[in-house]
Protein backbone atom coordinates (compact mmCIF):
# COMPACT_ATOMS: atom_id res chain seq x y z
CA UNK A 1 0.00 0.00 0.00
CA UNK A 2 1.52 3.31 -1.09
CA UNK A 3 1.03 6.89 0.15
CA UNK A 4 -1.53 7.67 -2.58
CA UNK A 5 -3.73 4.74 -1.45
CA UNK A 6 -3.56 5.89 2.16
CA UNK A 7 -4.45 9.45 1.18
CA UNK A 8 -7.34 8.19 -0.98
CA UNK A 9 -8.59 6.05 1.93
CA UNK A 10 -8.50 9.08 4.25
CA UNK A 11 -10.40 11.26 1.75
CA UNK A 12 -12.97 8.49 1.24
CA UNK A 13 -13.50 8.27 5.00
CA UNK A 14 -13.77 12.04 5.51
CA UNK A 15 -16.19 12.43 2.61
CA UNK A 16 -18.45 9.67 3.93
CA UNK A 17 -17.54 7.18 1.22
CA UNK A 18 -15.89 4.70 3.59
CA UNK A 19 -17.24 3.45 6.90
CA UNK A 20 -13.88 3.12 8.65
CA UNK A 21 -10.90 5.38 9.17
CA UNK A 22 -7.32 4.35 8.42
CA UNK A 23 -6.32 0.90 9.65
CA UNK A 24 -3.58 0.64 12.35
CA UNK A 25 -1.17 -0.51 9.62
CA UNK A 26 -1.95 2.63 7.58
CA UNK A 27 -1.61 4.81 10.69
CA UNK A 28 1.85 3.39 11.29
CA UNK A 29 2.81 4.17 7.71
CA UNK A 30 1.59 7.76 8.17
CA UNK A 31 3.63 8.14 11.37
CA UNK A 32 6.77 7.12 9.52
CA UNK A 33 6.25 9.45 6.53
CA UNK A 34 6.37 13.19 7.33
CA UNK A 35 5.18 14.27 3.87
CA UNK A 36 2.19 11.94 4.09
CA UNK A 37 1.48 13.14 7.63
CA UNK A 38 1.27 16.74 6.36
CA UNK A 39 -1.03 15.70 3.53
CA UNK A 40 -3.33 13.84 5.89
CA UNK A 41 -3.42 16.87 8.20
CA UNK A 42 -4.29 19.06 5.20
CA UNK A 43 -7.24 16.93 4.03
CA UNK A 44 -8.52 16.73 7.62
CA UNK A 45 -8.37 20.52 7.87
CA UNK A 46 -10.12 20.95 4.51
CA UNK A 47 -12.94 18.56 5.37
CA UNK A 48 -13.39 19.75 8.92
CA UNK A 49 -12.78 23.51 8.82
CA UNK A 50 -15.72 25.80 9.24
CA UNK A 51 -18.36 23.07 9.23
CA UNK A 52 -20.38 24.96 11.79
CA UNK A 53 -20.60 28.21 9.81
CA UNK A 54 -23.97 29.18 8.34
CA UNK A 55 -24.23 28.83 4.56
CA UNK A 56 -24.38 31.96 2.44
CA UNK A 57 -27.97 32.94 1.68
CA UNK A 58 -29.29 34.01 -1.73
CA UNK A 59 -31.22 37.29 -1.95
CA UNK A 60 -35.02 37.48 -1.88
CA UNK A 61 -34.92 38.28 -5.63
CA UNK A 62 -34.27 34.59 -6.29
CA UNK A 63 -37.53 33.61 -4.55
CA UNK A 64 -39.49 36.28 -6.43
CA UNK A 65 -38.12 35.14 -9.78
CA UNK A 66 -38.69 31.45 -9.07
CA UNK A 67 -42.30 31.93 -7.96
CA UNK A 68 -43.00 34.15 -10.97
CA UNK A 69 -41.65 31.41 -13.23
CA UNK A 70 -43.72 28.76 -11.41
CA UNK A 71 -46.89 30.86 -11.72
CA UNK A 72 -46.28 31.23 -15.46
CA UNK A 73 -45.71 27.49 -15.85
CA UNK A 74 -48.93 26.76 -13.94
CA UNK A 75 -50.85 29.23 -16.13
CA UNK A 76 -49.40 27.59 -19.26
CA UNK A 77 -50.44 24.19 -17.92
CA UNK A 78 -54.00 25.40 -17.22
CA UNK A 79 -54.23 26.82 -20.75
CA UNK A 80 -53.01 23.54 -22.22
CA UNK A 81 -55.55 21.52 -20.17
CA UNK A 82 -58.42 23.81 -21.20
CA UNK A 83 -57.38 23.58 -24.84
CA UNK A 84 -57.18 19.77 -24.61
CA UNK A 85 -60.69 19.64 -23.18
CA UNK A 86 -61.99 21.77 -26.05
CA UNK A 87 -60.31 19.52 -28.57
CA UNK A 88 -61.64 16.36 -26.86
CA UNK A 89 -65.23 17.63 -26.89
CA UNK A 90 -64.92 18.37 -30.63
CA UNK A 91 -63.41 14.92 -31.21
CA UNK A 92 -66.23 13.25 -29.25
CA UNK A 93 -68.87 14.95 -31.32
CA UNK A 94 -67.12 13.94 -34.55
CA UNK A 95 -66.86 10.32 -33.37
CA UNK A 96 -70.57 10.17 -32.62
CA UNK A 97 -71.38 11.68 -36.02
CA UNK A 98 -69.09 9.19 -37.73
CA UNK A 99 -70.81 6.18 -36.08
CA UNK A 100 -74.22 7.56 -36.90
CA UNK A 101 -73.36 8.34 -40.49
CA UNK A 102 -71.43 5.15 -41.27
CA UNK A 103 -73.13 2.09 -39.82
CA UNK A 104 -71.67 -0.33 -42.43
CA UNK A 105 -68.29 -0.38 -44.22
CA UNK A 106 -70.09 -1.02 -47.52
CA UNK A 107 -71.53 2.45 -47.35
CA UNK A 108 -68.20 4.15 -46.74
CA UNK A 109 -67.30 4.68 -50.37
CA UNK A 110 -70.71 6.14 -51.17
CA UNK A 111 -70.55 8.32 -48.07
CA UNK A 112 -67.07 9.62 -48.96
CA UNK A 113 -68.19 10.42 -52.49
CA UNK A 114 -71.25 12.18 -51.08
CA UNK A 115 -69.21 14.28 -48.64
CA UNK A 116 -66.71 15.12 -51.37
CA UNK A 117 -69.48 16.27 -53.71
CA UNK A 118 -71.18 18.22 -50.94
CA UNK A 119 -67.92 19.93 -50.10
CA UNK A 120 -67.19 20.65 -53.73
CA UNK A 121 -70.56 22.22 -54.45
CA UNK A 122 -71.18 24.06 -51.23
CA UNK A 123 -67.53 25.02 -50.49
CA UNK A 124 -68.12 24.54 -46.79
CA UNK A 125 -65.19 25.51 -44.54
CA UNK A 126 -63.27 22.36 -43.70
CA UNK A 127 -60.55 21.30 -41.29
CA UNK A 128 -62.07 22.86 -38.17
CA UNK A 129 -60.52 20.20 -35.95
CA UNK A 130 -57.12 20.98 -37.43
CA UNK A 131 -57.73 24.65 -36.71
CA UNK A 132 -58.56 23.88 -33.06
CA UNK A 133 -55.45 21.72 -32.69
CA UNK A 134 -53.36 24.40 -34.38
CA UNK A 135 -54.78 27.07 -32.07
CA UNK A 136 -54.01 24.90 -29.05
CA UNK A 137 -50.48 24.39 -30.25
CA UNK A 138 -50.02 28.11 -30.86
CA UNK A 139 -51.35 28.88 -27.37
CA UNK A 140 -48.92 26.44 -25.82
CA UNK A 141 -46.00 27.88 -27.76
CA UNK A 142 -47.02 31.40 -26.75
CA UNK A 143 -47.29 30.39 -23.09
CA UNK A 144 -43.80 28.90 -23.26
CA UNK A 145 -42.49 32.03 -24.97
CA UNK A 146 -44.05 34.13 -22.20
CA UNK A 147 -42.40 31.91 -19.61
CA UNK A 148 -38.99 32.24 -21.25
CA UNK A 149 -39.43 36.00 -21.77
CA UNK A 150 -40.46 36.59 -18.17
CA UNK A 151 -37.61 34.53 -16.84
CA UNK A 152 -35.08 36.37 -19.00
CA UNK A 153 -36.31 39.88 -18.30
CA UNK A 154 -35.75 39.17 -14.62
CA UNK A 155 -32.17 38.15 -15.25
CA UNK A 156 -29.29 39.97 -13.57
CA UNK A 157 -27.46 40.40 -16.85
CA UNK A 158 -28.55 43.35 -19.02
CA UNK A 159 -27.88 41.47 -22.27
CA UNK A 160 -30.15 38.63 -21.15
CA UNK A 161 -32.84 41.14 -20.19
CA UNK A 162 -32.59 42.60 -23.70
CA UNK A 163 -32.97 39.11 -25.18
CA UNK A 164 -35.99 38.62 -22.91
CA UNK A 165 -37.51 41.84 -24.26
CA UNK A 166 -37.10 40.60 -27.83
CA UNK A 167 -38.84 37.35 -26.79
CA UNK A 168 -41.89 39.35 -25.69
CA UNK A 169 -42.48 40.11 -29.38
CA UNK A 170 -43.39 36.44 -29.88
CA UNK A 171 -45.97 36.38 -27.10
CA UNK A 172 -49.63 37.18 -26.70
CA UNK A 173 -49.92 40.99 -26.61
CA UNK A 174 -52.79 40.80 -24.12
CA UNK A 175 -50.60 39.06 -21.54
CA UNK A 176 -50.87 41.52 -18.64
CA UNK A 177 -48.11 39.90 -16.59
CA UNK A 178 -45.64 40.62 -19.39
CA UNK A 179 -47.02 44.12 -20.00
CA UNK A 180 -46.61 44.92 -16.30
CA UNK A 181 -43.12 43.41 -16.28
CA UNK A 182 -42.16 45.66 -19.22
CA UNK A 183 -43.63 48.69 -17.48
CA UNK A 184 -41.69 47.80 -14.37
CA UNK A 185 -38.49 47.65 -16.44
CA UNK A 186 -39.18 51.04 -18.01
CA UNK A 187 -39.54 52.52 -14.53
CA UNK A 188 -36.88 50.67 -12.58
CA UNK A 189 -34.24 49.02 -14.76
CA UNK A 190 -30.75 50.30 -14.02
CA UNK A 191 -29.76 50.22 -17.71
CA UNK A 192 -31.07 52.98 -20.01
CA UNK A 193 -30.71 50.73 -23.06
CA UNK A 194 -32.95 48.15 -21.42
CA UNK A 195 -35.48 50.85 -20.47
CA UNK A 196 -35.59 52.10 -24.08
CA UNK A 197 -35.96 48.57 -25.49
CA UNK A 198 -38.76 47.83 -23.01
CA UNK A 199 -40.52 51.05 -23.98
CA UNK A 200 -40.35 50.15 -27.66
CA UNK A 201 -41.61 46.61 -26.94
CA UNK A 202 -44.51 47.90 -24.85
CA UNK A 203 -45.60 50.26 -27.63
CA UNK A 204 -45.33 47.55 -30.26
CA UNK A 205 -47.69 45.41 -28.14
CA UNK A 206 -50.30 48.17 -28.20
CA UNK A 207 -50.96 50.54 -25.35
CA UNK A 208 -54.21 50.49 -23.37
CA UNK A 209 -55.39 53.55 -21.41
CA UNK A 210 -54.18 52.18 -18.06
CA UNK A 211 -50.66 51.47 -19.33
CA UNK A 212 -50.59 54.86 -21.04
CA UNK A 213 -51.53 56.56 -17.77
CA UNK A 214 -48.90 54.59 -15.84
CA UNK A 215 -46.28 55.65 -18.39
CA UNK A 216 -47.34 59.30 -18.22
CA UNK A 217 -47.10 59.21 -14.44
CA UNK A 218 -43.52 57.98 -14.67
CA UNK A 219 -42.28 60.58 -17.19
CA UNK A 220 -41.00 62.90 -14.47
CA UNK A 221 -38.86 60.12 -12.93
CA UNK A 222 -37.09 59.23 -16.18
CA UNK A 223 -33.73 60.42 -17.48
CA UNK A 224 -33.79 62.76 -20.57
CA UNK A 225 -33.03 59.93 -23.03
CA UNK A 226 -36.01 57.89 -21.89
CA UNK A 227 -38.15 61.04 -21.70
CA UNK A 228 -37.33 61.83 -25.37
CA UNK A 229 -38.39 58.35 -26.49
CA UNK A 230 -41.52 58.52 -24.34
CA UNK A 231 -42.51 61.88 -25.84
CA UNK A 232 -41.90 60.64 -29.38
CA UNK A 233 -43.97 57.51 -28.90
CA UNK A 234 -46.73 59.03 -26.78
CA UNK A 235 -47.28 61.95 -29.14
CA UNK A 236 -46.98 59.72 -32.20
CA UNK A 237 -49.17 56.84 -31.06
CA UNK A 238 -50.81 57.91 -27.81
CA UNK A 239 -54.21 59.46 -27.12
CA UNK A 240 -55.24 63.11 -26.72
CA UNK A 241 -54.97 62.62 -22.95
CA UNK A 242 -51.27 61.83 -23.38
CA UNK A 243 -50.72 65.06 -25.28
CA UNK A 244 -52.55 67.13 -22.64
CA UNK A 245 -50.69 65.50 -19.77
CA UNK A 246 -47.31 65.95 -21.46
CA UNK A 247 -48.04 69.62 -22.08
CA UNK A 248 -48.90 69.98 -18.39
CA UNK A 249 -45.69 68.21 -17.43
CA UNK A 250 -43.68 70.59 -19.65
CA UNK A 251 -45.37 73.60 -18.07
CA UNK A 252 -44.66 72.41 -14.54
CA UNK A 253 -40.97 72.07 -15.41
CA UNK A 254 -40.54 68.33 -14.82
CA UNK A 255 -39.30 67.84 -18.38
CA UNK A 256 -35.73 68.56 -19.40
CA UNK A 257 -35.37 71.73 -21.60
CA UNK A 258 -34.41 69.68 -24.71
CA UNK A 259 -37.29 67.28 -24.12
CA UNK A 260 -39.66 70.24 -23.79
CA UNK A 261 -38.44 71.59 -27.15
CA UNK A 262 -38.88 68.18 -28.77
CA UNK A 263 -42.39 67.93 -27.34
CA UNK A 264 -43.36 71.25 -28.92
CA UNK A 265 -41.92 70.13 -32.27
CA UNK A 266 -43.73 66.78 -32.13
CA UNK A 267 -47.05 68.41 -31.26
CA UNK A 268 -46.64 70.95 -34.08
CA UNK A 269 -45.74 68.21 -36.57
CA UNK A 270 -48.72 66.12 -35.52
CA UNK A 271 -51.22 68.99 -35.84
CA UNK A 272 -49.73 69.85 -39.27
CA UNK A 273 -50.28 66.23 -40.37
CA UNK A 274 -53.84 66.27 -39.02
CA UNK A 275 -54.66 69.50 -40.90
CA UNK A 276 -53.55 67.87 -44.18
CA UNK B 1 -38.53 14.12 6.18
CA UNK B 2 -39.51 15.10 2.64
CA UNK B 3 -39.26 12.41 -0.01
CA UNK B 4 -37.80 14.44 -2.87
CA UNK B 5 -38.12 11.62 -5.40
CA UNK B 6 -41.84 11.44 -4.65
CA UNK B 7 -42.18 15.22 -5.02
CA UNK B 8 -40.38 15.17 -8.36
CA UNK B 9 -42.67 12.39 -9.59
CA UNK B 10 -45.61 14.61 -8.57
CA UNK B 11 -44.13 17.46 -10.63
CA UNK B 12 -43.76 15.04 -13.51
CA UNK B 13 -47.44 14.11 -13.19
CA UNK B 14 -48.50 17.73 -13.47
CA UNK B 15 -48.56 18.84 -9.81
CA UNK B 16 -46.26 21.77 -10.46
CA UNK B 17 -46.80 23.22 -6.97
CA UNK B 18 -44.56 20.42 -5.62
CA UNK B 19 -41.65 22.14 -7.38
CA UNK B 20 -41.91 24.93 -4.80
CA UNK B 21 -41.06 22.45 -2.01
CA UNK B 22 -38.12 21.10 -3.98
CA UNK B 23 -36.93 24.66 -4.59
CA UNK B 24 -37.21 25.63 -0.92
CA UNK B 25 -35.39 22.49 0.11
CA UNK B 26 -32.49 22.95 -2.29
CA UNK B 27 -32.08 26.63 -3.16
CA UNK B 28 -29.49 27.49 -0.49
CA UNK B 29 -27.45 24.35 -1.11
CA UNK B 30 -27.52 24.93 -4.86
CA UNK B 31 -26.69 28.62 -4.49
CA UNK B 32 -23.67 27.71 -2.37
CA UNK B 33 -22.65 25.08 -4.92
CA UNK B 34 -22.52 27.75 -7.63
CA UNK B 35 -20.76 30.18 -5.29
CA UNK B 36 -18.08 27.62 -4.48
CA UNK B 37 -17.66 26.97 -8.19
CA UNK B 38 -16.37 30.56 -8.25
CA UNK B 39 -19.43 32.50 -9.44
CA UNK B 40 -20.48 35.92 -8.13
CA UNK B 41 -23.70 35.99 -6.02
CA UNK B 42 -25.85 37.50 -8.81
CA UNK B 43 -24.62 34.93 -11.33
CA UNK B 44 -25.15 32.12 -8.81
CA UNK B 45 -28.77 33.23 -8.39
CA UNK B 46 -29.22 33.26 -12.17
CA UNK B 47 -27.79 29.75 -12.32
CA UNK B 48 -30.13 28.47 -9.57
CA UNK B 49 -33.09 29.95 -11.50
CA UNK B 50 -31.82 28.42 -14.75
CA UNK B 51 -31.41 25.03 -13.04
CA UNK B 52 -35.03 25.03 -11.86
CA UNK B 53 -36.19 26.14 -15.31
CA UNK B 54 -34.40 23.09 -16.68
CA UNK B 55 -35.87 20.85 -13.96
CA UNK B 56 -39.28 21.95 -15.18
CA UNK B 57 -38.43 21.57 -18.85
CA UNK B 58 -36.78 18.16 -18.50
CA UNK B 59 -39.15 16.79 -15.85
CA UNK B 60 -40.18 13.90 -18.09
CA UNK B 61 -36.58 12.58 -18.07
CA UNK B 62 -36.57 11.99 -14.30
CA UNK B 63 -37.09 8.26 -13.79
CA UNK B 64 -36.32 7.86 -10.11
CA UNK B 65 -33.48 5.39 -10.72
CA UNK B 66 -31.04 7.86 -9.14
CA UNK B 67 -31.98 10.15 -6.26
CA UNK B 68 -33.56 13.52 -7.03
CA UNK B 69 -30.52 15.23 -5.52
CA UNK B 70 -28.15 13.45 -7.91
CA UNK B 71 -30.41 14.32 -10.85
CA UNK B 72 -30.66 17.94 -9.68
CA UNK B 73 -26.90 18.33 -9.28
CA UNK B 74 -26.44 16.75 -12.72
CA UNK B 75 -28.60 19.52 -14.17
CA UNK B 76 -26.87 22.16 -12.03
CA UNK B 77 -23.50 20.92 -13.20
CA UNK B 78 -24.55 21.11 -16.88
CA UNK B 79 -25.93 24.61 -16.28
CA UNK B 80 -22.64 25.62 -14.73
CA UNK B 81 -20.62 24.04 -17.57
CA UNK B 82 -22.78 25.80 -20.21
CA UNK B 83 -22.31 29.09 -18.39
CA UNK B 84 -18.57 28.53 -18.15
CA UNK B 85 -18.31 27.70 -21.88
CA UNK B 86 -20.39 30.71 -22.85
CA UNK B 87 -18.60 33.23 -20.71
CA UNK B 88 -15.11 31.78 -20.37
CA UNK B 89 -13.70 34.75 -22.27
CA UNK B 90 -14.90 37.15 -19.62
CA UNK B 91 -15.35 35.02 -16.53
CA UNK B 92 -15.65 37.12 -13.48
CA UNK B 93 -14.59 34.91 -10.61
CA UNK B 94 -15.14 36.66 -7.39
CA UNK B 95 -13.08 36.41 -4.28
CA UNK B 96 -15.07 34.83 -1.48
CA UNK B 97 -15.98 37.14 1.35
CA UNK B 98 -14.92 36.25 4.82
CA UNK B 99 -17.77 34.94 6.91
CA UNK B 100 -19.12 36.86 9.86
CA UNK B 101 -17.81 35.54 13.17
CA UNK B 102 -20.35 33.81 15.40
CA UNK B 103 -20.26 33.50 19.17
CA UNK B 104 -19.51 29.79 19.41
CA UNK B 105 -15.80 30.04 20.02
CA UNK B 106 -13.25 32.58 21.10
CA UNK B 107 -12.51 35.51 18.79
CA UNK B 108 -8.98 34.22 18.21
CA UNK B 109 -10.20 30.75 17.19
CA UNK B 110 -12.77 32.30 14.91
CA UNK B 111 -10.19 34.50 13.23
CA UNK B 112 -7.86 31.56 12.65
CA UNK B 113 -10.74 29.48 11.29
CA UNK B 114 -11.96 32.33 9.10
CA UNK B 115 -8.53 32.90 7.65
CA UNK B 116 -8.14 29.22 6.94
CA UNK B 117 -11.64 29.03 5.43
CA UNK B 118 -10.92 32.01 3.23
CA UNK B 119 -7.65 30.47 2.07
CA UNK B 120 -9.36 27.17 1.27
CA UNK B 121 -11.94 29.04 -0.82
CA UNK B 122 -9.26 30.98 -2.66
CA UNK B 123 -7.28 27.81 -3.26
CA UNK B 124 -10.42 26.05 -4.47
CA UNK B 125 -11.17 28.87 -6.92
CA UNK B 126 -7.69 28.59 -8.39
CA UNK B 127 -7.65 24.89 -9.31
CA UNK B 128 -8.99 23.61 -12.68
CA UNK B 129 -12.79 23.59 -12.85
CA UNK B 130 -13.02 19.81 -13.46
CA UNK B 131 -11.15 19.13 -10.23
CA UNK B 132 -12.89 21.92 -8.33
CA UNK B 133 -16.34 20.57 -9.12
CA UNK B 134 -15.69 17.07 -7.79
CA UNK B 135 -14.24 18.51 -4.57
CA UNK B 136 -17.22 20.85 -4.15
CA UNK B 137 -19.72 18.07 -4.88
CA UNK B 138 -18.05 15.78 -2.37
CA UNK B 139 -17.02 18.18 0.39
CA UNK B 140 -19.86 20.73 0.35
CA UNK B 141 -22.76 19.07 -1.47
CA UNK B 142 -21.97 15.81 0.32
CA UNK B 143 -22.61 13.59 -2.66
CA UNK B 144 -21.24 10.05 -2.72
CA UNK B 145 -18.53 8.97 -5.13
CA UNK B 146 -21.02 6.80 -7.04
CA UNK B 147 -23.30 9.81 -7.56
CA UNK B 148 -20.47 12.09 -8.66
CA UNK B 149 -19.07 9.43 -11.02
CA UNK B 150 -22.50 9.14 -12.63
CA UNK B 151 -22.67 12.90 -13.06
CA UNK B 152 -19.22 13.41 -14.53
CA UNK B 153 -19.57 10.26 -16.60
CA UNK B 154 -16.56 8.28 -15.42
CA UNK B 155 -16.03 5.06 -13.49
CA UNK B 156 -15.49 4.89 -9.75
CA UNK B 157 -11.76 4.22 -9.91
CA UNK B 158 -11.17 7.16 -12.25
CA UNK B 159 -13.14 9.36 -9.89
CA UNK B 160 -11.05 8.24 -6.90
CA UNK B 161 -7.84 9.07 -8.81
CA UNK B 162 -9.23 12.47 -9.76
CA UNK B 163 -10.15 13.14 -6.13
CA UNK B 164 -6.60 12.42 -5.03
CA UNK B 165 -5.28 14.67 -7.79
CA UNK B 166 -7.77 17.39 -6.83
CA UNK B 167 -6.67 17.26 -3.19
CA UNK B 168 -3.05 17.44 -4.20
CA UNK B 169 -3.70 20.49 -6.48
CA UNK B 170 -5.69 22.13 -3.73
CA UNK B 171 -2.85 21.64 -1.27
CA UNK B 172 -0.33 23.08 -3.74
CA UNK B 173 -2.51 26.11 -4.28
CA UNK B 174 -3.20 26.50 -0.56
CA UNK B 175 0.50 26.41 0.28
CA UNK B 176 1.28 28.94 -2.43
CA UNK B 177 -1.45 31.30 -1.20
CA UNK B 178 -0.43 30.76 2.41
CA UNK B 179 3.16 31.66 1.50
CA UNK B 180 1.94 34.81 -0.26
CA UNK B 181 -0.13 35.79 2.77
CA UNK B 182 2.78 35.29 5.13
CA UNK B 183 5.19 37.33 3.03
Amino acid sequence: MNAQDILAAKVAYLSGNAQTDLTPQMQQAVEKDDKLKTEIAFVEAFWQTNDSSAPEMPSSKLDARFYQMLAMAQAAQRNAINSDNDAKSTDGLLDRLKHWLMPKPALQFAMMAGIFSLGYFTKLPSGETTDVAMNNLQQQVQSLNSLVALSMINNQSASKRLTGISYTKQTDVSDQTLNNALLNMINHDKSTSVRLAALDALFSRGLNSKLELDLLNSVAEQNPLVQIEMVRLLIGFGSEVAQTKLKAAAKSGVLDADVKELLEQQIAAKSQLQSI
Amino acid sequence: MIDENELMLQVQNGQLESLALLFENNKVRLFNFFRRMGNAPEISEDLVQETFMRVLSYRSTFNGSASFRTWLYGIARNTSVDHYRKYKQSLDHEEFDDTTPDDKSSLCEQMVEQQSHSLFNKALASIPIELREILVLSRYSQLKYEEIALMVNCNLNTLKSRMTLAVSKLKESYNRLNGEELT
